[in-house]
């Protein structure tokens, strides 16, 4: 008579059960991320891993409310009528710049003497006090002048709307790799191809600046305000 | 030990590219994102398996339970739950590296502190599962370690537990889910409940024994 071998994992079967437990809670995860998964929750995608996925994107088009992504810049695009008429034909689409996007700043400079001498270089002394400003990119900005409720051509291209995201939906994946361009650069900054320039140097130091400057506005595309120069 | 949990890593890396494969096979939809689907599922559970494990920790060590589920039960519930949801945390970040869209690579999900996205909350969720890893090993350690370490070593796995909690409630791209935020706190709940009921009702039981043994 053979003594019984002792089990040496005790609750071998609740231990089993725990296992297949959390494959099953992992798989019932897994499917369910997978079929609620919207493009808006894809937009909550790490914004680094959206900046790394977006080769893939662009190497598609990036394009929004008339505008595309040209990988150094947004350009305006012109969309000829023909082609939505005639959709048998490839879907080709004609891509002319007619705009290009160079970058303003607004300067505020606080005139604290009515006697001053010389004005700064790059600035012309307008009745009221204002002094005037000749941005880089030609054109001539108040410095009290809000700002405007459309773009100007040194404003940032329109931002991606908020919920969407070049990341794209799951059930149309894009192919990935590729090199990563530039991201569409958003409301408040600059493309970032283009380096921004140094400010007009100033003849005379002008006084601080007693108020930061004014954030862009919302960027909606339209043609040039008065006054700017488009090139 | 360390072989058996070498070749679990191992195979969770093989076993996930494999999955995926199958996955994409039987649920088309996913498309290329399916390793990130399977890393978000992999998260939630393995946070889920850990609190299961420490709750199991927390009832098995006070005399709550006793009557309804006996102690080595609960230490099995314990160590299985616990060594679950270790496995499903390296699960969590070692499929990313199958994703093709968020170019982690090993020392991204290995190293802690070591990742190039959200550098400190990413850390924070490595050092919580190392920590639990050193915790569950500890196990089979005791008896060299001695039980006074042993004990200061399970006790951080509240720390864990916590920094698990945080990375995923910053982190997590389901964070905002009603279910999700229900879990979160319906866990931190009952930990601290546990921690009370561990901390009160033991002692009243030693109370009323001793009040007992004095009166008789």
């Amino acid at each position: 008579m053979s003594a019984k071998p002792r089990n040496p994992v005790k609750y071998a079967a609740t231990r089993v059960l725990i296992a297949v437990g959390a494959a099953a809670v992992f798989v019932v995860l897994w499917g369910t991320v997978a079929i609620t998964a919207t493009p808006s929750s894809e937009a909550k995608k790490p914004a680094a891993t959206q900046e790394a996925s977006q080769p893939a994107a662009a190497a598609t088009v990036i394009e929004k409310d008339g505008w595309r992504w040209n990988g150094t810049e947004w350009v305006r695009i012109e969309q000829p009528t023909a082609v939505a008429v005639a959709p048998p034909q490839a879907p080709v689409q004609e891509v002319r710049v007619i705009e290009r996007q160079p970058i303003y700043y607004y300067y505020q400079i606080v005139k604290d003497a009515p006697s001053a001498g010389t004005p700064p270089a790059g600035t012309t002394p307008v009745p009221g006090g204002k002094v005037v400003t000749k941005p880089a990119g030609g054109g001539v900005v108040t410095a009290s002048q809000p700002a405007p409720s459309t773009p100007a051509p040194g404003e940032p291209p329109p931002p991606l709307p908020d919920g969407s995201s070049p990341f794209p939906d799951a059930s149309l994946p894009p192919p990935p790799a590729a090199p990563p361009p530039a991201n569409p650069p958003p409301a408040s900054t600059p493309p970032p191809a283009t380096p921004p320039p140094s400010p007009p140097p100033p003849a005379t130091p002008p006084p601080p600046p007693s108020a930061p400057p004014p954030p862009p506005p919302a960027p909606t595309p339209a043609p040039p305000p008065k006054g700017t120069k488009g090139s | 030990m360390g072989i058996a949990f070498a070749a679990a890593l191992a195979g969770i890396l093989i076993g996930s590219a494999a999955l995926q494969r199958v996955a994409g096979q039987v649920m088309p939809d996913m498309g290329t994102h399916g390793a990130w689907y399977a890393s978000r599922a992999a998260g939630v559970a393995a946070y889920l398996f850990l609190w299961l494990g420490l709750a199991g920790g927390l009832l098995m060590s006070s005399a709550w339970f006793d009557g309804l589920v006996g102690r080595a039960k609960l230490l099995a519930i314990h160590q299985a739950a616990s060594i679950a949801g270790i496995l499903l945390g390296f699960g969590h970040g070692l499929v990313l590296i199958q994703d093709p869209w968020t170019h982690f690579g090993l020392v991204d999900v290995l190293v802690p502190f070591g990742s190039y996205y959200k550098t400190s909350l990413t850390g924070i969720g490595q050092a919580s599962l190392y920590l639990g890893t050193i915790v569950s090993a500890s196990f089979w350690f005791r008896s060299a370690i001695g039980i006074k370490t042993w004990r200061y070593i399970h006790y951080s796995s509240f720390v864990a537990f916590i920094g698990a909690l945080w990375h995923g409630i910053q982190m997590g791209t389901d964070s905002h889910e009603t279910w999700l935020v229900v879990l979160y706190m319906a866990t931190s709940l009952s930990i601290v409940s546990g921690i009370v009921v561990r901390l009160t009702y033991t002692r009243t039981v030693k109370r009323r024994v001793i009040q007992e043994v004095s009166a008789a």
